[in-house]
């Protein structure tokens, strides 16, 4: 399970001027980013008046906005917090690229990318021992042919993943809609710290992942 | 708010009139000399991983010891370290420990004894491992790995050891190497080094190591702004290339070294600006904007305002009075002579000591009135007069580094007479030392 990557917060998001508000600042939370002031739907319309966000798509009555203004608005937030006025955030965003404000919202290191790297370099080198102990039979010539291309394959899914990790899972199911899966190589080292910062990041993952209107 | 000073000074502020220009544009990016008020220390996060394969019994492995004494007893007990050694085995001497515990770590250290062959991946991936499980966004994390030879057991290819480097710098720990007298791989250390976004030394013997060893010590503890990211946007027809840093990210900007208090980093930028941007009659030509992103010590990303360059056009005999700016022209002296020298180091590894000789003599033309350039290549010249090619290839490989990445001091006067005693008095990573493998004290 490990610590929820903020960055897919920042994917794939449709929603009115609260839901946004919401979304930003999950995100803020979860890098640990501390706002003077909150990402509200008050600075939203304010930011949009200024046009430091761009205008929303219009459908009937509704406002709508995307991911496009959640990049926006994240990345007005972090020039805020390094002292630029409104009005100089205001003239960079009508001249920056979407890679510009993205490259403003960089993941910051952690442990866990750091042990992560660790991790799939270990197995790296670990790997040419046992590929030059395979005997290959033509049924297996072909099959490394294809585990060979496997990561280009994945690649055309869409989202798909540079690498495939294969990794048994322990399933722990606590009622019938809510399930939790494991590593087993992970259960076997979890220490009570280990499992109660899980306990943490599964709280603030499902309070971020949470529909709007019901109570907290 | 922002504490960096990036600006940008052309080498001559002109363009030829009608002409292609070919223009030299210093991007500085200046630190304030000292933290305002109390700023908070960059807490460390280290791993020492040194060498004790046979080759380093005896002296080089007793000094190697001393200098990892010098960094634990600096370290305050915000710090963390762990020492790792490797020789065909990895051995983890002191796991990550808070530096307040320093006594032990210590102890743990003078037990160490000369061993085997050279795991140097090995024994990097277990100081990265170390330092890994302590990475936080306002820390410094780096492993810092001694070595005298080659890496020869375990993973063995330079590139595939390079781009762990490189992984581990982007999750956020970072590689500084140390080369330890004739034997190692400079390419591979130098590598690791820029790859892992750290800095790589070397000492010619074991008594050389304790400078540099202070100098890097000395820096992270005066870090000011890291992971520099410098983007360059010319305008439209204009080319530009930096000329003295080589590496990009994976958004096409510039790496730039990290920066202490009281120093300058800095990328040589050179710009061809066509003939039809200046013609006679345009008002000033804009022909550059640049911004850098970087980190705060306290982990911050923050991006400067934008700086562009703009410069008027002026005929031939106006262009030829509008004087050179010195420290463009020194900073441009060092770039070219570091060109130059990385050529004489192939044509020293290749055995062709002609050719070394008239690429030396090139470089000293090309350094001009750059005191410390013609000294350091007086050195150089003196180590090819023995035709010791381990030994020259070490020097021209660490100076070339030095004078294309190396931090000045805002107030240095290249064309001043270079005066070692005076460079002493320095901080010690603004320092301009003669000779890279050699201690300045000696």
């Amino acid at each position: 399970m490990g610590r929820i990557d903020p960055s897919t917060l920042l994917e794939h998001f449709e929603g009115d001027i609260e839901a946004l508000s919401d979304r930003a600042t999950a995100w803020l939370d979860l890098q640990g980013l501390h706002d003077a002031e909150a990402p509200s739907s008050r600075v939203v319309r304010d930011y949009v008046q200024r046009g430091i966000l761009s205008r929303p798509e219009r459908r009937g009555r509704d406002a709508v906005y995307e991911t496009r203004h959640l990049i926006e608005l994240l990345a007005a937030r972090a020039l805020v917090r390094d002292g630029w006025p409104l009005a100089k955030i205001a003239e960079f965003m009508a001249g920056a690229k979407p890679e510009d404000l993205r490259a403003l919202l960089a993941p910051r290191p952690s442990p866990q990318s750091a042990l992560d790297a660790v991790r799939q370099i270990k197995a790296r080198v670990a790997m040419p021992k046992e590929a030059l102990m395979l005997r290959m039979t033509g049924d297996q010539m072909k099959a490394s042919a294809l585990r060979a291309a496997a990561p280009a394959h994945v690649a055309q899914i869409p989202g798909g993943h540079p690498h495939v990790r294969v990794e048994r899972m322990s399933k722990l199911e606590f009622a019938d809609d809510l399930t939790v899966l494991i590593g087993e190589r992970r259960l076997a080292v979890m220490t009570f710290d280990d499992a109660e910062a899980i306990g943490r990041a599964v709280t603030a993952a499902l309070l971020a992942a949470k529909p709007r209107g019901g109570k907290p | 708010m922002t504490m960096i000073d990036l600006s940008l000074t052309p080498r001559r502020a002109a363009l030829l009139e009608g002409l292609d220009t070919e223009v030299h544009v210093l991007v500085s990016i200046a630190a304030p000399d000292a933290p305002p008020g109390v700023a908070p220390r960059t807490p460390l996060n280290l791993a020492l991983v040194l060498d004790r394969s046979g080759s380093m019994a005896g002296r080089p492995l007793h000094e190697a010891k001393r200098c990892a004494e010098y960094m634990i007893r600096g370290l305050t007990p915000a710090d963390r370290v762990a020492v790792v050694t490797f020789d065909d085995a990895v051995d983890i001497v002191a796991p990550s420990t808070p530096a307040s515990a320093q006594d032990g770590v210590v102890a743990a250290v003078r037990k160490i004894r000369s061993g085997g062959s050279t795991n140097l991946h090995g024994g990097w991936l277990a100081g990265a491992e170390s330092v890994g499980a302590h990475v936080q966004p306002g820390g410094l994390s780096r492993v810092i790995l001694l070595t005298d030879g080659q890496a020869n057991h375990g993973e063995t290819d330079p590139h595939r050891i390079a781009q762990d480097c490189a992984r581990l710098a982007a999750a956020g720990v970072t590689t500084s190497t140390y080369g330890l007298g004739d034997g190692f791989n400079e390419d591979l250390l130098q590598l690791m080094a820029a790859s892992g976004n750290g800095r790589s030394y070397f000492g010619e013997t074991a008594e050389d190591l304790m400078d540099p060893f202070r100098e890097e010590f000395d820096l992270m503890r005066a870090l000011c702004a890291r992971q520099l990211r410098l983007k360059l946007e010319p305008a439209p027809g204009v080319e530009a290339k930096v000329i003295n840093l080589t590496r990009v990210d994976a958004d096409g900007r510039t790496i730039v070294p990290d920066v202490a208090y009281g120093g300058v980093a800095w990328a040589l930028v050179r710009l061809r600006v066509p003939a039809s941007l200046a013609e006679a009659g345009r008002a000033d030509v804009h022909l550059l904007t640049t911004t850098l992103a970087f980190q705060t010590t306290a982990g911050e990303l923050r991006t400067t305002a934008p700086a562009h360059l703009r410069l008027s056009r002026l005929p031939a005999a106006a262009f030829a009075a509008v004087a050179e700016d010195p420290v463009v022209t020194a900073r441009w002296q060092e770039a070219r002579s570091a060109e130059v020298q990385e050529q004489a180091r192939e044509a020293a590894a290749a055995g062709d000591w002609g050719r070394v000789d008239a690429l030396i003599a090139d470089a000293q033309r090309t350094a001009g009135d750059n005191a410390w350039a013609q000294e350091s290549l007086a050195a150089l010249e003196q180590i090819a007069r023995t035709r010791d090619t381990l030994r020259f290839r070490k020097e021209a490989a660490y100076k070339s580094a030095r004078m294309r990445e190396r931090l000045y001091e805002a107030s240095e006067d290249s064309a001043a007479a270079y005066d070692a005693t005076f460079e002493q008095t320095k901080r010690s990573y603004l320092r301009r030392k003669p000779r890279e493998g050699k201690n300045m004290s000696e």
